[in-house]
């Protein structure tokens, strides 16, 4: 991929997420829980889009902000779906989630890959945890038939954003450190991450521009 | 070169990784919202004929309600009525001039008229509601009922009433209402000369067969509009005490009818 287009579509991406963090200030008090939610978890990637690239122009090393981004994400992403999954899954389930995915990050940034190093073990991890709670939405909302409009509902509009950010980005963050020597490939892949990542920000903005009929 | 080489792997398969990842991830995506408004739509049209059938069902038992509104009153009406117009006319005979023998005659008459309406009354009385239901439960209603048809018709009941069971006064008039009406079926369209009816418990479920060995007909090929008032009647009935029905009949086979209906549990847990 051309350097130049893919600096631009990085930069899109990194903007992109002001799009969801404009519809947060507008319809916040309007939304219900699960949007508040998603709302919170806008603005820590806000946050994290705006650490991430001041550092990248101070020319430092911006990876230690992702591993602890890729911890807040997690979070937000399991305590959102588990006001959507329960019964499907007990309470107990998310909290072990959470909690298990915490201890595996810590080990990841400072055991195995270090701070300063890509999270190429704890990203993919959530990547597939995610992926996985999403498609339990599909298969709970499949089986309970309850939700008729379902282009109303906020989390629909998140576990789409998830299964296709999550599963375009999976190779990129397993294989990312595997490439790193070569710049032209790093630029390509992070290119078309950024065009995912647009996707995820775009569907943030459908969630919270929704009205949910409940 | 070697080492651009040894990129080239990583790379393809990276780039046809994600291709593949994605593309599952749409199809997934498509799958699952194509699916699922289908699935509504599946539901909606079954709550909807759900609906439908509870509304047909209701305006069967109105039509059934009159059906039987009008038999009484042509009962009323063509027995009673010619009966006791009968006794009238013989007591407008008697005066005191008559002879003994002449007034003994009439007396006679008038007495057998009114004997004939009592029992008469009594008939009509009883097909509008059994005395025994009430009193002596269902199992003596349904011996007194195939006693009374086995009397007056070429027919001979087989009945087994299992002890055990225990049904509310709602279940018992619906069930007894049932047997009347599958009956009433079998004298007038199927020519039996048995009738097997059984009531018993099997698990913690009531079954009731009632089995004619008529001329049978193809009920699989009846439409919901060549259905007779009796059967929807039937079915209107065991719907509204939670029963599942099926009948059974093909020509020359006869009519098989089951009924069941799972029991509550009446078992007492252990007090102090």
């Amino acid at each position: 991929m051309d350097r130049f287009l893919a600096e631009r579509l990085t930069d899109f991406s990194m903007y992109s997420v002001i799009v969801p963090t404009i519809i947060v200030f507008i319809k916040f008090r309007f939304g219900n829980d699960t949007q508040k939610w998603i709302s919170v978890l806008v603005l820590i990637t806000l946050l994290g889009e705006v650490l991430l690239n001041v550092l990248v122009r101070y020319h430092d090393n911006n990876l230690p902000v992702l591993h602890f981004f890729t911890v807040c994400q997690f979070v937000l992403f399991v305590l959102i779906f588990e006001k959507a999954l329960i019964p499907l899954f007990p309470p107990v389930f998310f909290k072990s989630l959470i909690i298990g995915f915490l201890i595996f990050a810590f080990f990841d940034a400072f055991l195995f890959n270090g701070l300063k190093n890509f999270n190429s073990n704890s990203r993919p991890l959530s990547s597939f945890i995610l992926i996985f709670l999403a498609l339990s939405f599909f298969y709970k909302t499949l089986k309970e038939l309850k939700i008729k409009y379902l282009e109303k509902e906020p989390v629909l509009w998140l576990s789409i954003g998830v299964i296709l950010y999550f599963s375009g980005s999976l190779f990129i963050f397993i294989f990312t450190n595997y490439v790193r020597n070569s710049n032209e490939v790093l630029l390509t892949l992070w290119g078309i991450h950024a065009i995912f990542n647009i996707v995820l920000n775009l569907s943030y903005s459908a969630a919270l521009w929704v009205k949910p009929t409940h | 070169m070697g080492e651009t080489n040894a990129l080239d792997l990583p790379v393809y398969l990276i780039f046809f990784g994600i291709m593949g990842m994605l593309l599952l991830a749409i199809a997934v995506i498509v799958f699952f919202l194509v699916y699922q408004k289908r699935l509504f739509a599946q539901r909606e049209s079954i709550r909807l004929m759900e609906a439908a059938h509870q509304k047909n069902l209701l305006q069967y038992s109105f039509e059934a309600q009159e059906a039987e509104r009008k038999r009484i009153a042509s009962d009323l009406h063509d027995d009673m009525g010619s009966i006791l117009s009968a006794a009238r006319i013989y007591l407008r005979q008697l005066n005191p001039d008559k002879k003994t023998s002449e007034y003994q005659e009439i007396k006679e008459e008038t007495t057998e008229l009114l004997d004939s309406a009592i029992t008469r009354l009594r008939v009509i009385a009883h097909n509008l509601f059994p005395p025994n239901l009430d009193r002596f439960g269902l199992k003596e209603a349904c011996v007194d009922f195939c006693g009374r048809i086995e009397k007056v018709n070429n027919i001979k009941f087989s009945l087994y009433f299992d002890d055990a069971l225990h049904f509310d006064k709602k279940e018992e008039l619906a069930l007894y209402r049932i047997l009347q009406e599958l009956t009433n079926n079998t004298l007038k369209h199927a020519q039996a000369s048995t009738i097997d009816l059984v009531f018993h418990k099997v698990g913690g479920n009531f079954k009731m067969l009632y089995r004619d060995n008529g001329v049978g007909f193809s009920y699989d090929l009846l439409k919901i509009e060549e259905k007779g008032l009796g059967l929807k009647t039937i079915e209107s009935r065991a719907n509204a005490i939670g029963a599942q029905l099926s009948i059974m009949s093909e020509p020359d086979k006869g009519m098989t009818v089951k009924l069941s209906k799972p029991l509550p549990d009446y078992s007492v847990t252990s007090t102090s």
